[in-house]
């Protein structure tokens, strides 16, 4: 039975299908039209999935969009209703989308399917929002049963909901609703501070460890209103997105001493400061809810979905803090993953079909499921373009080739095997470079990526050796998770409070310093041979040439650019930043061997800076 | 020796667009643009004729034949030419689109929203919860469990 | 055709919502936004041959 999975309209639009229970292909649609977090009808990727799974033209079964678009629409009416005549300008800008759009889905993947050559199956269904992401978090994790948090912007009405599965069933208990959202008030927070809603999430977590929690209390007396169970009502007074198209008023400017930073101007003490106190705040509301989901549940296991689930720093604190044994993430937390658990909701809640759990092992597939490409079409888009690679046919010398070149501080741009679903990029497409570099920070963040300094970067580690480099007793296989490093490999700890921003960014602060944050901790992501062969073996050479079984591991593209899919996005990206060497499937490409970058394109124009 | 092509599989033929320069247009989008030249030329024709026959002007039927038959050429034969066209046209279609609605939502906004308003107002209905919590125990809201399978076939 | 069928669809699914959860006002509004919705769209469509009414 073939079920195709469908997440539109929000941000970042997705298609995932599911054969007979198992996970064949799911892909985010930004990276086919190379639009950041495109939330167009992921026509592209539905086309994809479709053709990975041999679907034949009569062979869908189902389809599954992952919510309910009615309810989704009174509730933006009655939100009109509540606030009028304020919201005005929101309503202008919504209603005519909704007249055009948003209340023709069917009719919208009746027209996507033809495109792919499809019948349109007789069996359309619409999972709730949060359901589908209960699922996307429950249904491939390694758990016989479990609690399941979901956390994100807002569903329908939901916000935050509690549920739990057990075997094929899964059952959302509580809610929190509309517009009390922890993932509003942090996306406030990222609008305040500067960064783009719905994309500078990241930056916002990655700036508070250079702050301090000074805002906590004001943000706890005067914005919200948290009771024992994690449950909470936001104080509507200083929040904007109900009545206008910004997150927060003048009233909340005036509560934290001034307007909102402008993008792109200087960070300042207070911002890092905001930061700071606002990812404390959301770490103590997910804790409690995750006691609360326990309470309720009285399971060991965890399992998170939603944006908030991409909150690794938060993450980590409830592994160790938690009262779960284990917590497993969805990688695809966002709205992409919502099209994986509206596929699953049919396949075993619609279907009733049996779930089959392999305890310790979760039926994501390391989240490669994405196109790949062969060899021989790489050879041959290279001979037609004039492109110089060497093609290393041999696994373990075109991995020790990698780990020499990564050796002598050099940095890799490596497209191979399936890409991956989801915002992490786990060794599919990554540029990979050397941990023990002091400069590598600054290098990358500078000349490869061309985004803000102060940015970390991530570690992938051999799952062997994780526990070598990391506070760290379990396994981090999508990069969800943020551990303390090591105490013993650490430097210069005890005295940073009196160093300044600049200078922290440059500070040895370990022996694996790039993948060092500020605050001595990393976003971990272990590898097993069995996930990714080959990029396994890529760490493993990197050790026997270093001693290190650990590299840099940062999502192929630059700043404000959907990561890489095809090898033509690869040898793009390639040629307009300072990389050194491009992996294109088994060929090593040289930058210096390269013909003349003709293309006169612009990145920062071509792409809108996150 | 003529060079092999590569022929590439259905999963990159899909995604990956080397081989076909430019992303060439796809047949279907050559159809439609030429069925839309030849919607043009009817009306444009029919038009035309009506005010020749039966209204007795020329000018303007002149006028009228010569455009039309001039965008319809150039939807069949010169494509880039017709994409300027066509998207002329689209800016203009946008830009009256958002005129009207303008025109026709913010009546309905200041009458029907407005009204909704008021009327929640005076029978103390707080939807979206705004006002100040009071001493609940709680703010998470139970869920009744789906019993129901259709639940899943409805967009509610 | 295919657009009257699903916008059928759509109506009675809203329809049946609205008697549901008792949301009657629900029932002019959809026909109101439907109306100017398709009021916008026929004129957007047919802007591009409005040269033929010169």
């Amino acid at each position: 039975m073939n079920i195709l999975g469908i997440s539109a309209f929000y941000h970042d639009s997705a298609a995932c299908l599911v054969q007979d229970g198992k996970i064949v292909a799911a892909a985010q649609e930004e990276r086919f039209t190379r639009i950041k977090h495109d939330e167009n009808f992921p026509v592209n990727a539905v086309r994809y999935c479709l053709a990975e799974g041999g679907v034949d033209p009569d062979g869908l079964d189902a389809v599954a969009f992952y919510d309910k678009p009615i309810n989704k629409f009174v509730r933006i009416l009655e939100t009109y209703m509540s606030i009028a005549p304020r919201g005005l300008k929101p309503y202008m800008l919504a209603l005519p989308i909704w007249m055009k759009k948003k209340l023709w889905i069917p009719l919208q993947i009746d027209k996507s399917l033809e495109l792919a050559g499809l019948k349109m199956p007789d069996h359309l269904y619409f999972p709730e929002h949060h359901e589908s992401h209960a699922a996307s978090a429950f249904y491939p994790s390694p758990f016989e049963s479990a609690a399941i948090l979901t956390v994100d912007g807002v569903g329908e009405w939901a916000a935050s909901t509690i549920g739990h599965g057990r075997g094929r069933e899964m059952e959302i208990l509580k809610d929190l609703k509309f517009p009390h959202s922890l993932g509003l008030l942090y996306s406030a927070f990222t609008y305040f501070t500067g960064f783009r809603v719905n994309s500078g999430e990241y930056k916002l977590m990655g700036l508070a460890p250079y702050g301090e929690e000074k805002y906590k209390d004001l943000i706890l007396d005067k914005l919200l209103t948290i009771r024992d169970d994690g449950s909470f009502r936001l104080n509507m007074e200083y929040f904007a997105y109900l009545d206008d198209v910004k997150m927060t008023n003048d009233k909340f400017a005036e509560l934290f001493g001034g307007p909102a930073r402008q993008a792109e101007s200087e960070i300042s003490a207070r911002e890092r400061d905001i930061a700071k106190s606002i990812q404390v705040v959301t770490e103590e509301i997910v804790l409690k809810m995750a006691n609360h989901a326990h309470d309720l549940t009285g399971e060991k296991n965890l399992c998170m979905a939603g944006g908030v689930a991409l909150n690794c720093v938060a993450n980590g604190r409830l592994l160790r803090e938690g009262p779960f044994d284990d917590i497993w993430i969805q990688p695809a937390a966002g709205d992409a993953g919502g099209a994986l658990g509206a596929a699953l909701t049919v396949w075993h809640l619609v279907e009733e079909k049996p779930r089959i759990v392999v305890p310790g092992k979760d039926s994501m597939q390391g989240s490669y499921l994405g196109p790949d490409f062969e060899d021989d079409e790489i050879e041959a888009y290279l001979k037609q373009n004039g492109y110089v690679g060497k093609r290393v046919e041999d696994e373990d010398a075109w991995a020790k080739e990698i780990a020499q070149i990564m050796a002598d501080e050099k940095v890799v741009g490596l497209c191979q095997g399936r890409m991956e679903f989801g915002p992490r990029a786990l060794g599919g497409r990554s540029i990979i470079g050397d941990a023990r570099s002091s400069k590598m920070q600054t290098v990358m963040n500078l000349k490869i990526k061309y985004r803000e300094s102060f940015r970390p970067f991530a570690p992938s580690c051999l799952e062997e050796r994780a526990s070598d480099f990391f506070e760290l007793d379990c396994p981090s296989p999508y990069m969800l998770l943020v551990a303390p490093v090591k105490r013993a490999r650490c430097k210069g700890i005890d005295d940073t409070d009196s160093v300044p921003m600049r200078e922290q960014i440059n500070q040895l602060r370990s022996d694996v310093p790039a993948i060092t944050h500020v605050d001595y901790s990393a976003r971990v992501q272990t590898v097993t041979e069995e996930s990714n062969r080959r990029y396994y073996k890529i760490i493993r050479a990197f050790e026997a040439e270093t001693g290190y079984g650990i590299i840099i591991n940062t999502s192929f593209n630059v700043r404000g650019e959907p990561i890489v899919c095809t090898p033509e996005d690869g040898y793009r990206c390639f040629m307009r930043t300072e990389m050194d060497v491009l992996v294109l499937g088994s060929f090593i490409l040289r930058k210096e061997d390269q013909p003349a970058w003709d293309q006169a394109d612009d990145w920062q124009q071509e792409f809108k800076l996150d | 020796m003529a060079e092999e092509i590569y022929r590439q599989n259905r999963v990159s033929d899909v995604v990956w667009h080397w081989q076909k320069e430019g992303g060439a247009p796809t047949p279907s989008t050559r159809k439609a643009e030429i069925i839309k030249g030849l919607v043009g030329i009817v009306i444009g024709y029919s038009i035309a004729a009506f005010l020749y026959f039966k209204k007795g002007h020329t000018g303007m039927p002149v006028f009228i034949v010569s455009v039309s038959t001039i965008i319809t050429c150039c939807a069949f034969f010169i494509p880039p030419a017709f994409h300027r066209i066509e998207a002329g046209f689209n800016r203009l279609a946008h830009g009256v689109g958002v005129a009207l609605a303008y025109i026709l939502l913010v009546p309905l906004f200041y009458t029907f929203f407005v009204c909704s308003h008021a009327c929640m107002a005076v029978m103390g209905i707080d939807k979206l919860k705004l006002k100040k919590p009071a001493n609940e125990e709680t703010f998470w809201e139970e869920r009744d469990p789906i019993t129901d399978k259709s639940y899943y076939r409805k967009q509610f | 055709m295919r657009s009257l069928k699903y916008l059928g669809r759509l109506l009675k699914e809203l329809g049946q919502y609205a008697w549901q959860n008792k949301a009657w006002w629900l029932i002019p509004l959809v026909l109101i936004l439907l109306a100017f919705g398709i009021l916008m769209g026929v004129t957007q469509t047919t802007l591009p041959f409005i040269y033929t009414m010169f």
